[in-house]
């Protein structure tokens, strides 16, 4: 298993099979694709939690209504996004990413963004077969406001071999926007949550 | 939704074209007649009050229904078939013979409007396009969705049950005999006036396939080729593919539930194709504001 540069990374984009084809799109700019990395973009939309109203996320327990305790933001182009210090703020990426079967992922800050304070993805796994934008994990580790753009390249993904997979086929198939999965929705959720009797 | 944009801009080559004619001798030759089968249609000495009430009434729905249908025209030119999907997705819940009268705004049947659409969509060569792709073995069972849509609106516009209709109503008859008398000059100064805003049937035929297959492919239809070395696409061809991809997936699914989870996620893909469209070409320029 090995980490793609390149010239892999080349290929693997303008392989006309589709199947096999990696696509990173809209790849604005060819200097995106960096020594062994592709560096991607903060979209518009971000979801913020309202703490105040949200007394706990517990996966024992599914609650229908967290779904208000988001707000959603969209920060047009040229516009500013606040992120405080200890905030969690989902985003995504600008980019619309497809993996083929044969590479899997994870994305991660670029150091210029991870050295002042911002950390861009707590779960950073890609799957094989994934297709869509990637949510973004944003939180502010340092001791001031962080102004973040729409466009600004604030992420990149590392691509890897990987053999004998399947295709993906998980809740976040095909989104566009980042969003919260459902913690409570593991299959044995119940055996490790409820009490003992 | 988008393709509605296309006949709200209409509106301003609409109100372009009547104001121009105005003073043009077709028109005053035109306006006589009118007057003349008002007379007639009051009986030949009606008062004037009467007269007046009934000359305004004609000369509103002529004015209404070529406001109304030039803007359709225009929003066939400027969007192609995804105009007509539009108009239909609106029609289809109205009664399309309902007679214009005050009561209804004065909108021409939305037979009448489907029928100056597909003869407009007819002359510009999208209904052959569209039938061109739907023999292409790649992406035909898609397209083939579309044509049956528009075998059925052919269809629907060879029944002339809303110029029956109209038939009924002397102040609508002699307002639509004058819309007919008035409409291909007004085709020809709507096309005139999109000029090279046009909607090619060459782009079409060139960039929807690919757009399609990418769809179909799970990723937003906004440009061909590999992310490196993009094809660059118009986005209406973005909107048309997401159009064609959304007929299959509303018709060939015997499941409702997932069709319309289908119907969703194709949406928000086709939208996000068309904003990276915009974005990728206003990059291109560098220029992030409108201006292009």
């Amino acid at each position: 298993m090995s980490v793609l540069g390149k010239q892999r990374l080349i290929r693997a984009i303008q392989d006309e099979n589709p199947q096999s084809q990696l696509v990173v799109t809209p790849l604005l700019n060819p200097s995106q694709v960096g020594e062994a990395s592709i560096d991607v973009r903060l979209g518009n939309d971000f979801v913020v939690t309202r703490r105040g109203n949200l007394p706990s996320i517990d996966p024992a327990g599914s609650d229908p209504r967290s779904a208000r305790y988001n707000s959603r933001h969209y920060a047009n182009f040229g516009s500013k996004f606040y992120l405080h210090p200890n905030e969690l703020v989902l985003a995504s990426t600008l980019e619309y990413v497809k993996l083929p079967l044969n590479l899997s992922a994870w994305v991660t800050s670029r150091s210029r963004w991870g050295r002042v304070g911002l950390v861009i993805a707590t779960a950073t796994a890609i799957q094989p077969g994934f297709t869509g934008t990637i949510t973004l994990e944003l939180v502010n580790l340092g001791e001031v406001p962080l102004v973040l753009y729409p466009g600004l390249l604030v992420a990149q993904i590392i691509f890897s071999d990987c053999d004998g997979a399947t295709q993906y086929s998980g809740s976040f198939a095909q989104q566009v926007d980042p969003g919260y999965g459902n913690v409570a929705a593991d299959v044995d959720m119940r055996f490790w949550t409820q009490p003992s009797n | 939704m988008l393709a509605i944009f296309g006949h709200e801009l209409g509106h301003e080559i609409a109100n372009d074209f009547l104001q121009k004619e105005g003073g043009s001798s077709e028109r005053q030759a035109r306006e006589t007649q009118a007057r003349l089968d008002i007379l007639q249609a009051l009986g030949g000495k009606p008062s004037l009050t009467d007269l007046h009430e009934a000359m305004q009434e004609v000369f509103q729905l002529r004015e209404r229904a070529l406001e109304e249908l030039i803007s359709d025209m225009v929003g066939v030119y400027l969007f192609g078939p995804s105009a007509i999907f539009a108009g239909y997705e609106i029609f289809m819940w109205n009664n399309l013979n309902a007679i214009p009268s005050d009561q209804n705004g004065g909108y021409p049947p939305g037979r009448m409007r489907i029928r100056v659409s597909m003869e407009a969509a007819e002359r510009e060569g999208y209904i052959g396009v569209m039938r061109d792709m739907a023999a292409d073995p790649s992406i035909g069972t898609t397209v083939s969705y579309a044509t049956l849509l528009f075998e059925h609106l052919e269809n629907l516009v060879q029944d002339k049950s809303d110029e029956q209709q109209i038939a009924t109503s002397n102040a609508a008859r002699i307002a639509y005999d004058w819309v007919a008398a008035t409409l291909p000059s007004a085709q020809a100064f709507a096309r005139n006036a999109v000029g090279q805003a046009l909607y090619g049937e060459s782009t079409i035929r060139s960039e929807v396939p690919g757009l399609v297959k990418r769809l179909k492919q799970g990723l937003p239809p906004n440009e061909i080729g590999n992310s490196i070395d993009p094809t660059a696409v118009d986005e209406r061809s973005s909107v048309l593919a997401g159009w064609l991809v959304s007929l299959e997936a509303s018709q060939a699914s015997a499941d409702t539930g997932q069709a319309i989870a289908d119907l969703g996620r194709l949406n928000e893909k086709a939208l996000r194709g068309l904003e990276y469209v915009v974005l990728q070409r206003r990059y291109r320029l560098g220029t992030r504001g409108t201006a292009e």
